[in-house]
């Protein structure tokens, strides 16, 4: 298959796809054009700058949308169950034995192997 | 065999390298980066150990790492879990970092040692800590305690190190953490969390510990064996994005203090309290670990070990005869751990030689020194090695203030006659003349001595050698004649000078004997408040004509502040550093 005809099935296939994904297709382009456009043309412009501070704090606010997504999400849930089993992962129930000190368990691994692992 | 540890992502990253069982060069990250405390990646610390030891990445035979990320994640994991949903602010601050950074360990020490190909190896925080005292001490045979703020679950461990093996026995774990229950006091006195821990111990001889039962009774349960449980309702660093809230204050009656603002003695007595708990929590640990292990020497690491005023306590009040505090007692210190424990406890390598000294950073030749200066257009005067001494001495007893730079930069916190600034501890103004004019910090700030290590027990109530300034003796009642160094409590955190671990700045201070009758100097680190000790020559000279030092010794350069051009900048330089 020769490139234009590559072209010309990529451009069919655009072309068929719902109007919503075009115009997020378009505007993922075009904020990639830009940016090479930025980086190439002009890395050390003020335009530059302000561009990248701009899609920082879209990015930012992202971050926080599917972060809380994913704490309301997965740490909850494991928590509310914890709560129900009475179980304290931190160990915070107030002290009342004659000792806090608790046995420092060598890994089962071995030293050599243990320290291969970052766990 | 070449072994290299790092320290990274939490606070003070460092880099250690290790030439069959020796530490060739160890530096902090934030002497050549310029950032206080930085605690990324330390590339460039890297570099310099590298350059030290006249090798590259290529030529490393294992790389060590000083804690287990994954570990501390899943702390991080199951503390969120525990404390939702007050727990929010930290997961979303903490995980971009984590999924960004510090779950990329192994790829990030590959992408910076290119072409390296050999193991990554990694260490308990704590294993860090207590292979960072116990290798490089001088005992075959030793307890060990680490103490500091959080590893990966253990705030505090002990055990025993003897040869080349260190087992660890026991350990407390987080939240209940002696180094965080000390942060939090320094957050809520209105200091810098992970920086300025010290100034709580220097300020707490100020006041009186009359919250001392109340904080033993309500905010720990201390046991016999020096274990305890905090009460986390007073806290809130298990959740939150402060160290202590509104219950902590209602317990003081009143908000935290605000950072710069005035220090009542509210302040003082508060400082005086944790101190107080801070030392009666390790002096019971120290009698348990005695207890345990039966042995009369203790290597000490973590950032409590930093507190010398406890450290001296331990000396005299418990029944260890010898104690050995690692220099970088904080993490910075896990990176020579972790080579060590790397090099001894995995490759099953005799130990070398104690460390008789700090002196690990960068050194700068005369002749490099000699063409900055000339770049600058300084005026100088070229002293020959026998004059060296003798000269600053002069100056010093002259009621100067000495910008000291000489030979290798110190591993550690603690500036030990490497890159110090020296002046007259006689002189009862002088203190006031650094923390003003030259250190522009707080005024309540002590400041240290450093003593020929034969006359020290002539001067202060101490029978053994304090080389790092890791430890606090009172002042001899007939040697109160050093006002600028002894504290409120008529108490000094002294280093000892040998002529063995530092020659010429013995000679300094016994130049100055000669001429004073005092073998004593006032010695604190070389910088301004916020900025990291100087490192380069350009650093120095950049100090020195800063602030309103008189005199800077530079190798064998001395240099006279009224002979210099004034200093071309286009930056208001206390704009550049935080204030910690």
């Amino acid at each position: 298959m020769s490139v234009g005809d590559a072209l010309s099935r990529l451009g069919h296939r655009l072309v068929g796809l719902p109007t919503h994904t075009k115009v997020l297709l378009a505007l993922a382009t075009t904020i990639f054009v830009i940016e090479l456009g930025f980086r190439y043309l002009a890395p050390r412009s003020k335009a530059y700058r302000t561009w990248t501070h701009g899609i920082e704090a879209i990015g930012a606010v992202w971050t926080a949308v599917l972060l809380s997504v994913v704490y309301l999400v997965s740490v909850g849930p494991i928590s509310l169950f914890m709560a129900l089993a009475r179980k304290d992962l931190l160990d915070r129930a107030p002290g009342v034995g004659p000792t806090a000190w608790k046995s420092h368990e060598p890994n089962p691994l071995g030293p050599l192997a243990a320290a291969r692992h970052q766990f | 065999m070449n072994v290299l540890g790092i320290s990274c992502f939490y606070h003070d990253s460092a880099a250690a390298l290790l030439r069959d069982g020796v530490v060739v060069a160890a530096c902090q990250e934030e002497r050549l980066s310029r950032k206080k405390h930085d605690q990324d990646f330390p590339t460039r610390a890297v570099k310099y150990v590298l350059k030290e030891a006249g090798i590259t990445p290529a030529d490393l035979d294992a790389v060590g790492f000083y804690d287990k990320p994954l570990l501390k994640f899943e702390r991080m994991l199951s503390t969120y879990v525990a404390t939702f949903p007050r727990s929010f602010g930290s997961f979303r601050k903490a995980m971009p970092v984590w999924i960004k950074e510090k779950l990329w360990v192994p790829s990030i020490i590959r992408k910076e040692l290119r072409p390296y190909k050999g193991p990554i190896l990694f260490a308990e925080h704590h294993m860090s800590h207590a292979a960072s005292c116990f290798y490089v001490s001088p005992f075959d045979e030793a307890a060990i305690l680490t103490v500091d703020g959080v590893g990966e679950w253990a705030t505090a461990s002990f055990g025993v190190g003897k040869g080349n093996d260190i087992t660890l026995f026991k350990e407390i774990r987080f939240p209940h953490s002696l180094g965080l229950l000390y942060s939090a006091f320094t957050y809520y006195l209105g200091f810098k969390v992970n920086s300025a821990e010290y100034k709580v111990m220097g300020l707490a001889p100020y006041g009186k510990p009359v919250h001392f039962d109340r904080i033993m009774s309500d905010m720990l349960h201390l046991n016999e064996d020096g274990s305890f449980k905090l009460n986390m309702k007073y806290f809130s660093y298990d959740h939150g994005l402060t160290m202590t809230d509104g219950t902590f204050s209602e317990f003081f009656g009143g908000p935290p203090r605000k950072p710069e603002t005035w220090m009542t003695e509210r302040e003082f007595d508060i400082a005086a309290s944790i101190q107080k708990v801070c030392e009666e929590v390790v002096l019971r640990m120290a009698r348990y670990i005695h207890q345990e292990t039966g042995l009369t020497r203790l290597c000490m690491a973590g950032g409590v070990a930093l507190n010398c005023v406890a450290n001296g306590r331990v000396i005299r009040e418990t029944p260890f005869k010898e104690l050995f505090v690692q220099p970088a007692a904080g993490d910075a210190g896990g990176s020579v751990g972790v080579a060590h424990y790397v090099y001894n406890a995995l490759g099953k390598q005799p130990r070398g030689p104690a460390w008789s000294h700090a002196y690990l950073g960068p050194a700068y030749a005369d002749a490099e020194i000699k063409g900055y200066l000339d770049s600058q257009g300084a005026k100088y005067r070229v002293v020959s090695d026998e004059e060296l001494a003798r000269e600053t001495a002069g100056i010093i007893a002259g009621g100067n203030v000495v910008g000291w730079f000489q030979g290798r930069m110190e591993f550690g916190p603690r500036a030990l006659g490497g890159r110090s600034i020296l002046a007259d501890p006689r002189d009862a103004k002088m203190r006031d003349t650094l923390n003003m004019k030259i250190k522009f910090r707080e005024g309540f700030r002590p400041f240290a001595p450093s003593v020929l290590a034969d006359k020290a027990s002539e001067w202060f109530e101490i029978d053994c050698d304090s080389p790092y300034m890791l430890l606090v003796a009172q002042v001899r009642e007939g040697k109160r004649c050093i006002p600028s160094v002894t504290h409120v409590d008529n108490s000094a955190r002294l280093q000892t000078v040998t002529r063995e671990s530092s020659p010429l700045y013995y000679e300094l201070i016994r130049e100055f004997e000669r001429l004073t009758g005092v073998p004593v100097i006032i010695n604190t680190s070389f910088n301004v408040r916020g900025e990291p000790i100087v490192c380069t020559p350009h650093d120095a000279y950049l100090c020195f004509m800063r602030t309103n030092m008189d005199n800077l010794v530079l190798g064998h350069f001395v240099l006279d502040k009224k002979d210099q051009p004034p200093l071309r900048e286009d930056v208001d330089w206390r704009t550049l550093y935080e204030l910690d």
